[in-house]
């Protein structure tokens, strides 16, 4: 079996990398492929407590990788889905950890067991994100519509064309829009982000208070109903899987019972 | 002369890395800005990647200046650059282990010719300086006076006029000149009477009258590139520069002659580097941070519009910026059909 090694990335910190992570690798999984979710940043691991399994980390990637242990007793299996693994990052070490080639190998050895291995990629354009990337097909550049975030977007697609050969396809997840902003032309559009960066739409996802609570619960919207976000992010892995999914609908905010009784009894102009 | 112009010129090109194309001669890659193995493979891999098939065909020399490299650190260097579709025809080095590692890898270090990497022209001001200024070369260990060079090489340049130029206004009657130092693709500020300056033997100065400074550039060779120049990338070039593509900001595009940009310029763009005043820079739409035609600045509005680039912005469509009475100004243009 080979699996699909994807880096989840955007150059820019706090756009939403590691939610990205965690919720891509659950609704994956949920669809029922085996997932992999690998924590890449050393040093500053948050995959783990998002995932709520922070108390169940024995061993971490470091440890697979300086041979200290077998790979597969480093990986922590999901609570609630047996498909999703999580290899965590080590915590008391830093990004100098590991290298190039070690990661190479190691996603090789992941993509033989699970059909997607989901690489969380550290912020910055450094050591850390150059051995994220080294053993990555596919990659998802995390943007939200902001210039700073869009201008680091940016850089980080240049680097990753820079390695076409390695790198087959990088598309674009666009985080954290606010609908209403956009209307009023506070915020940047879909649109306009796609204008700047060039690169194809993996999927668009709303700002969602649920998501602050889930990552306090340690548990992924995506794996749970009745979030926007996570419907987004469901909607993110079927694409991924190759399904034909649209864009969600971004004004269904504006469709509450109160909004369609006022429309309701608004005259409509021509 | 005043920090404000000086840090003006210094901003020219930024990146440890430049990238010099020379007329029917391909393109010196010159990492001899950087200053280790590190630094060079970082700018290495941001920098160059314009697109893998860019290079293609292409003829490419790498000048690694000064940079002390092992066999090892070479081998990475010039795995680094085939990844990136660059196999160097020529490598140049100064330092003697570099050269070492060169000659174990099976590698000759060659030097350039002198016509083959873009001389320099510092012009005279009016108030007359001396023609002492050389280039800032660090990397080399010759210990000769700085004036003999400048004299000597005055004569190798003339036969080579399709250079960069960069044109001197003397403006204090201090003997400091400008030059563009071809060994990090900077300009820097040059102290004729600074004996520590060298020359290499990668450059060449030479001293023209002020009267013939404002001719166009004589290198009217025109690098045509399709694709999008992102955030980080940059690309110079001695003659006329036409991007396919849109110049996003943070990129920057520096060019003796024109730049035209079939799409959206929202970077840095120099055109008229070494004071080609009748330089132009078009673009479809035009919104650049900043322009500079000559030794003219020009800058976006300080109220960062988000829009500002984009097809749903304000901006009017294909734009023209030139040079009026010393001062930028755009237009919109007009096509006749």
């Amino acid at each position: 079996m080979s699996g699909r090694v994807i880096v989840i990335t955007s150059g820019k910190g706090g756009v939403g990398k590691t939610t990205a992570s965690a919720n891509i690798g659950v609704a994956l999984a949920n669809t029922g492929a085996s997932v992999a979710l690998v924590d890449m940043d050393i040093g500053l691991r948050n995959l783990d407590i998002l995932m709520g399994l922070e108390n169940r980390v024995v061993y971490n990637l470091v440890d697979v990788v300086e041979e200290r242990c077998k790979l597969r007793q480093a990986l922590v299996k999901d609570k609630r889905n047996p498909n999703l693994s999580l290899l965590p990052a080590a915590q008391t070490r830093d990004k100098t950890a590991v290298n190039a080639e070690q990661m190479k190998k190691l996603c090789l050895e992941l993509k033989n067991t699970f059909d997607f291995v989901v690489i969380d990629c550290p912020a910055g354009i450094e050591s850390g994100f150059q051995n994220a990337i080294a053993g990555a097909e596919e990659a998802i550049v995390i943007v939200t519509p902001e210039m700073s975030a869009v201008r680091d977007a940016d850089r980080i697609i240049g680097l990753l064309e820079a390695r076409k050969d390695e790198i087959e396809q990088y598309r674009l997840v666009i985080n954290r829009i606010r609908p209403a902003m956009v209307k009023n032309a506070d915020m940047m559009s879909v649109e306009d982000v796609l204008e700047i960066l060039s690169i194809k739409l993996l999927g668009v996802v709303p700002e969602d208070e649920e998501i602050i609570i889930s990552t306090n619960k340690g548990e992924p919207v995506s794996g749970t109903d009745n979030t926007r976000s996570g419907l987004a992010f469901r909607n993110i892995a079927r694409r991924l899987r190759g399904e034909d999914v649209p864009l969600m609908d971004l004004d269904v905010q504006s469709e509450t019972w109160l909004n369609r009784i006022v429309k309701f009894f608004t005259p409509v102009r021509v | 002369m005043d920090e404000r112009r000086r840090t003006s010129f210094r901003r020219v090109l930024m990146s440890k890395i430049a990238i010099i194309s020379r007329p029917d001669q391909g393109v010196v890659i010159d990492v001899s800005g950087c200053s280790d193995l590190q630094e060079a493979v970082e700018h290495l891999t941001s920098t160059l990647q314009v697109s893998s098939q860019f290079w293609q065909g292409i003829s490419v020399d790498l000048n690694l200046g000064g940079l002390a490299l092992n066999q090892e650190q070479l081998g990475r260097i010039l795995t680094l650059a085939s990844s990136v579709g660059v196999n160097p025809r020529n490598i140049l080095a100064q330092n003697a282990e570099t050269k070492q590692a060169l000659a174990t890898s099976g590698l000759q270090s060659k030097a350039l010719q002198n016509s083959t990497l873009p001389a320099v022209q510092v012009f005279q001001g009016q108030a007359s300086i001396s023609g002492e200024a050389v280039l800032d070369a660090t990397q080399t260990t010759s210990q000769t006076p700085a004036r003999a060079h400048s004299l000597d090489l005055a004569q190798k340049t003339s036969e080579s006029l399709d250079t960069f130029q960069c044109r001197f206004e003397e403006d204090g009657g201090e003997g400091s000149a400008i030059a563009i130092d071809t060994t990090d693709g900077r300009i820097v500020m040059l102290d004729p009477d600074a004996d520590s300056r060298q020359e290499s033997e990668l450059s060449s100065v030479s001293v023209f009258e002020e009267g013939k400074s404002t001719a166009p550039s004589k290198d009217n060779s025109t690098l045509y590139i399709r694709a999008n120049l992102r955030s980080g990338q940059a690309i110079s070039h001695e003659g006329n520069l036409i991007i396919i593509g849109d110049v996003n900001a943070g990129a920057e595009v520096v060019a003796a002659g024109d730049i035209t940009v079939w799409g959206a310029l929202r970077g840095v763009a120099h055109a008229g580097i070494g004071g080609n005043v009748s330089a132009e820079i078009r673009a479809l739409r035009l919104d650049p941070i900043q322009i500079r035609i000559g030794n003219a600045i020009a800058r976006s509005p300080d109220a960062p519009n988000f829009k500002a680039g984009l097809s749903s912005g304000p901006t009017a469509g294909p734009e023209t910026a030139r040079l009026v009475d010393g001062k930028i100004r755009i237009t919109r243009s007009h096509f006749e059909s």
